[in-house]
């Protein structure tokens, strides 16, 4: 996906170009003097009510009053008004009133006043003008100055896009014979690929066993895709690093899980990880589950986390990212990938979390969430058909990631064993996957498949915004 | 000789622009003035003949004291009217005198409306010269005629 740039600085200029800026303070300048206009009418209308308020009280005092009275606009005649004390007043829409002088000074002062509610308005308005004005005058200056905006949106999630990555450039150890055999080799390009894989996995392998040796006792491991329960309890027993307690922490699972750490050592598998892929199939199929079932989710998400943890530039994480515009899977194979079927499983996983989760913070369990379907949607592409099968994925290793940067000290849980932690200390922290628009298209590609995971999730209480973070 | 065209060109834009355009919004302005005069005096002589022809030799009407209020005016002698001459004066003439006063404004202010036409239709006829001769420089084909 994207880099997890945190903010953006975008020069002022570009947002508003100076040109533009002063074009606007122009106008705003020119609704100004017309608001000026206005004022000055509404002024005057004022100044002639006082007066005529003034006329009108003055007329009763004599009985007439020797005028010229206009006839027409160009001629009049000597006259002289009369019945001083009766007025004829436009009341509005064609209505006249007779009254006397007094009740015509009621109506001037109520007319007055209405004016004056004008005047203020058209003032108030000004004003804001004015602001405005100033406004569009300070960016143009800012602008033209080379002002820049720096914006950063605010994450309430620890970044779980950088966990993923981490998660996914983890080596891993899986069956190499496997995956070889399940892709069809369809050009000698391909073929290539798949022989770096194998070639790459064995070294993995070793790498693998060396860190078995260390994990006797407490274990840890940053190469070798350590992977730590990770819940968000917060009582303080429950917390304990991940460098020490990855064995001791299964002492607080429930039974069952002592017996599946135990049956994996037994089963004499190498990878220290196969203990909790154990326990985690194990959780998964606590429900009371066959065997059978919980092998073959087992085996699937195991094969599903081992791809994820792989570097960005190992060949199956690559095989992703060709160009798979107009690709169509051969007769008589089977319509999901791979990575479907793990994120089927997926869902499944996902409805236990949010259970388990349901009284824990809300945010530690979305940012998981974003994992998970990180993961599912970075393996949608791949072209490892055949590993849907179950029967394919004898080894495979589940690893969910998790990282929360603001927590240095990673807490297991027994009520959230399901959640791995990949600690990588001396791992690259930057994302190296950033194949973002094979992304996108693996969401096209498997709609259904996005759906049942969406599904899985919108039992969480708000996980569809989330998601659609999580795709952009 | 591009940028010499389009200096021309841009000053030819904006003599239209700036020196024949307000010119003629003047001129039309002027002129609807005068015709509001003519309206003005075509109305008294109407209401002069009115006078005449109901022998009114006395009149009552409603004076504007401004803000539409209205008072009653009464006129004891209608038979002496004063009639606005310009520049403020007024003149006092019998019905006869203000219609022969107003007949010979009435020729002269349409005299100046014939005027103000004239002139309106001079800088419209500057104004599209000009704008052919902008044509002419671009080498645009001719505008249709209408």
């Amino acid at each position: 996906m994207e880099q997890p740039i945190k903010g953006t600085v975008t020069s002022l200029s570009s947002l508003f170009p100076v040109e533009e800026a002063q074009k606007a303070s122009k106008r705003v300048e020119e609704t100004l003097s017309e608001r000026h206009k206005q004022l000055n009418q509404l002024q005057d209308f004022t100044a002639d009510n006082n007066y005529l308020i003034n006329l009108v009280q003055q007329l009763p005092d004599q009985l007439h009053h020797d005028i010229m009275v206009p006839f027409g606009k160009a001629a009049f005649f000597p006259g002289r008004l009369i019945h001083t004390n009766e007025f004829l007043v436009l009341l509005g829409e064609g209505h006249y009133a007779e009254r006397t002088a007094k009740q015509t000074i009621e109506i001037l002062s109520r007319r007055g006043k209405a004016l004056e509610v004008q005047v203020e308005s058209v003032k108030a308005l000004m004003q804001d003008l004015k602001a405005e004005a100033s406004f569009f005058d300070a960016t143009a200056s800012e602008a033209a100055e080379g002002l820049v905006e720096i914006r950063e949106d605010y994450v309430e999630e620890p970044s779980p896009k950088k966990a993923s990555t981490i998660g996914i450039v983890k080596p891993e150890l899986p069956i190499s014979s496997e995956a070889e055999d399940v892709p069809r080799v369809e050009d000698d390009e391909y073929a290539r690929i798949l022989s770096r894989m194998a070639e790459l996995e064995k070294e993995e392998e070793e790498a693998e066993i060396a860190n078995r040796e260390e994990l006797g006792g407490a274990g840890s491991d940053v190469s070798s895709g350590h992977v730590i329960l990770e819940g968000e309890m917060k009582s303080s027993e429950l917390k304990e690093k991940c460098e020490s307690s990855r064995f001791q922490s299964t002492e607080k699972f429930p039974d069952h899980w002592h017996v599946e750490s135990s049956k994996a050592t037994s089963k004499g598998k190498p990878c220290p990880k196969k203990k909790w892929n154990s326990q985690l199939s194990l959780f998964l199929s606590s429900g009371g589950d066959a065997d059978a079932e919980m092998d073959m989710r087992e085996a699937r998400l195991r094969w599903f986390g081992h791809v994820l943890r792989r570097d960005t530039n190992a060949p199956v994480r690559k095989c992703e990212r060709l160009a798979m515009d107009g690709f169509r899977r051969g007769r008589g194979r089977l319509k999901k990938y791979w990575g479907g079927c793990a994120i089927t499983t997926y869902s499944h996983l996902l409805a236990t979390i949010s259970y388990c989760f349901k009284f824990l913070t809300g945010s530690d369990f979305f940012s998981v969430v974003l994992v998970l379907n990180r993961g599912s949607l970075g393996n949608n592409r791949s072209t490892y058909q055949g590993n849907c099968l179950p029967e394919n994925l004898a080894y495979g290793k589940f690893n969910l990631t998790e990282n929360a940067p603001t927590e240095p000290q990673v807490k297991e849980d027994v009520q959230a064993p399901v959640i791995a932690e990949n600690k990588a200390a001396g791992r690259p922290i930057e994302p190296r996957f950033d194949s973002s628009k094979a992304f996108t298209g693996s969401i096209i590609e498997h709609t259904i498949d996005v759906n049942s995971r969406e599904q899985s999730v919108s039992r969480n209480s708000k996980p569809v915004s989330r998601f659609k973070m999580q795709r952009k | 000789m591009d940028t010499i065209k389009q200096e021309k060109v841009r000053r030819f834009e904006e003599f239209v622009d700036r020196r024949l355009k307000p010119d003629l919004v003047h001129a039309i302005a002027q002129r609807d003035k005068v015709f509001e005069q003519q309206k003005v005096f075509s109305d008294l002589r109407s209401n002069i003949e009115n006078l005449e022809k109901n022998s009114v030799t006395n009149l009552r009407t409603l004076v504007n004291l401004g803000s539409e209020v209205y008072m009653q005016a009464d006129v004891p002698d209608t038979m002496h009217i004063c009639v606005d001459v310009g520049l403020g004066f007024h003149v006092e003439f019998t019905w006869s005198e203000a219609l022969n006063y107003i007949s010979a404004r009435e020729e002269k202010l349409a005299r100046q409306i014939e005027e103000y036409t004239r002139l309106i239709a001079s800088i419209k006829a500057q104004i599209k010269m000009v704008c052919e001769g902008i044509r002419e420089l671009l080498q645009l084909p001719a505008a249709p005629a209408y």
